[in-house]
């Protein structure tokens, strides 16, 4: 690696390059996997390719250090159906092609977050990349579970509301 | 008891859509002892019902069936398939609803007349005008128990509030407060709850403390026993005679069958979007422009909110969703004043 290539390495850049460079396992036996087998999605209409694809494109569109990969993974997962399944293919083989035509094997081959952004962005006043982006406001961020790494409370009326749980705390203003 | 009334009962009240239009109007008339049948698209529920997560609650609460829009207008780039967030539900968008009862100002009431003719828009003035509307308005703040109103107080500021209070005062704003709204804000000033500050008023309030038809004029409407609310009931035409009175709704049932309610009044009360079209759809050959038309203006000067969001981050939290969805309001800048460019203001 030579000195032009790190150019200045932020956190989350190094988090991808490991992630993109080997975290995700594609076996080829119709799932994909965390490498310590934490979690795993199964594929049925799509390859796992197109699944390990689809996953980094929802990282790259909306990256958080803090949220593990199967949160990701639940969010595109809806793309694994009969329905999608053309919709996937043809989004992704132009993917493939404006990565190309960048420079690389694939978007997937990419290790640089930054490069892959760059790809994303020639392609995102395309109906796949819409659909994808669109689909993740809700299919990752309504994800109960990862509401607290944000600092989201949620569901509040069980608890009795906020009037007695700071509803007017705020104390630096 | 609950009413139910025959099919062929032409002596009852028909009213489309149970918000805060038509329940509040079914409410009333049982209240006099006029029998009213209510149709309503949506389903029923309840505070207990209602769900504390926006999306969930959205899919419960909206109106869903296929709506679409076209034009140059920003909602038709981004929201064709979604253009206007409504309820189909009893008690209507009150379900949904932030409570904000703010009254027309004076100049409202006469916006041709005040503003001029605006190019692209289409004025008029009211045939009536605050003075008139005031001791109406004094008995909807009464009955909604809206905060700032009567001996009402206004609902405490959330975190949310005083961020915003605390920017709008460093910008040498004055009319700055927690807004007037149909939210019930202390327990001695009225018979609902009083407001928890749970943040989830556009999803439904599992309290009740905000004001909705739903809770309130509904059943109290269907415990004279003059109003039968029969909800997945969607109207789909008005049926009149050869005079040209109406005498009967079509409706499919929440089973698609297809029934029709005799009426000696027929109330169209189901917003912005549905009513105008129902009335369309009610087209005849001797009213083919549709009922209730003469003027060529039904679905037409369609108006709604007009928003812009602004976001901001802060260096240290704020935990604006604990509370109050619609925190506040400033009111320095509604006033009509030309001089700024543009007429009227909110």
């Amino acid at each position: 690696m030579t000195k032009h290539d790190l150019r200045g390495l932020t956190r989350r850049q190094l988090l991808s390059r490991s992630f993109a460079a080997g975290a995700l396992v594609v076996t080829g036996a119709g799932f994909i996997a965390a490498p310590n087998a934490a979690w795993a999605v199964e594929v049925t209409a799509i390859t796992p390719d197109q699944m390990a694809t689809l996953l980094q494109m929802a990282r790259d569109i909306y990256p958080h250090d803090q949220v593990p990969d199967q949160f990701y993974a639940v969010a595109v997962k809806g793309y694994d159906a009969e329905d999608k399944k053309d919709l996937v293919a043809a989004g992704i083989t132009e993917l493939d092609a404006a990565a190309r035509a960048m420079g690389h094997a694939s978007y997937l081959s990419i290790g640089w977050e930054e490069d892959r952004v760059q790809v994303l962005q020639s392609i995102e006043t395309g109906t796949f990349f819409q659909t994808v982006r669109s689909g993740l406001v809700t299919g990752l961020y309504n994800q109960k579970e990862i509401w607290p790494i944000f600092g989201y409370q949620g569901e509040s009326f069980s608890q009795g509301g906020y009037i007695e749980r700071g509803f007017n705390d705020i104390d630096w203003l | 008891m609950v009413a139910k009334f025959d099919l062929n009962d032409d002596s009852v009240v028909v009213i489309i859509g149970t918000g805060a239009g038509g329940g509040v109007l079914a409410n009333e008339l049982a209240q006099k002892g006029v029998k009213v049948v209510a149709l309503e698209a949506g389903g029923r529920y309840l505070p207990e019902d209602y769900i504390n997560d926006e999306w969930e609650s959205f899919g419960q609460l909206a109106w869903l069936d296929a709506r679409t829009t076209s034009g140059d207008w920003r909602v038709a780039k981004d929201f064709s398939g979604l253009p206007a967030w409504i309820v189909k539900a009893v008690g209507g968008t009150t379900t949904h609803w932030a409570g904000a009862s703010i009254r027309f100002q004076d100049h409202e009431w006469k916006a041709l007349s005040t503003y001029g003719a605006v190019e692209g828009a289409n004025l008029l003035d009211w045939p009536i005008d605050g003075a008139e509307m005031a001791p109406w308005y004094e008995k909807a703040e009464e009955k909604l128990g809206v905060t700032r109103t009567g001996n009402r107080p206004g609902l405490p500021g959330n975190n949310n509030y005083l961020v915003f209070e605390k920017g709008a005062k460093s910008l040498g704003y004055k009319e700055v407060h927690t807004g007037r709204m149909a939210i019930q804000s202390s327990d001695e000033t009225g018979n609902r709850i009083s407001c928890q500050q749970t943040g989830f008023c556009f999803q439904g309030c599992k309290w009740g403390a905000k004001w909705s038809a739903a809770y309130t004029d509904i059943p109290d409407g269907e415990a004279t026993g003059n109003l039968e609310v029969r909800d997945r009931c969607h109207v789909a035409k008005i049926l009149h005679d050869d005079t040209g009175k109406v005498t009967a709704v079509e409706y499919f049932d929440k089973d698609g069958n297809k029934l029709t309610q005799k009426a000696r009044i027929v109330c169209v009360a189901g917003n912005t979007i549905e009513s105008p079209r129902l009335l369309l759809n009610s087209a005849s050959e001797m009213f083919p422009n549709g009922l209730a038309n003469s003027s060529d203006q039904v679905g037409r000067n369609y108006m709604r909110h007009v928003t812009g969001s602004v976001y901001a981050i802060f260096d240290k939290p704020v935990r604006m969703w604990r509370g109050t969805t619609m925190a506040g309001i400033v009111q320095d800048e509604a006033r009509h004043d030309p001089s700024r460019g543009f007429v009227g203001a909110a």
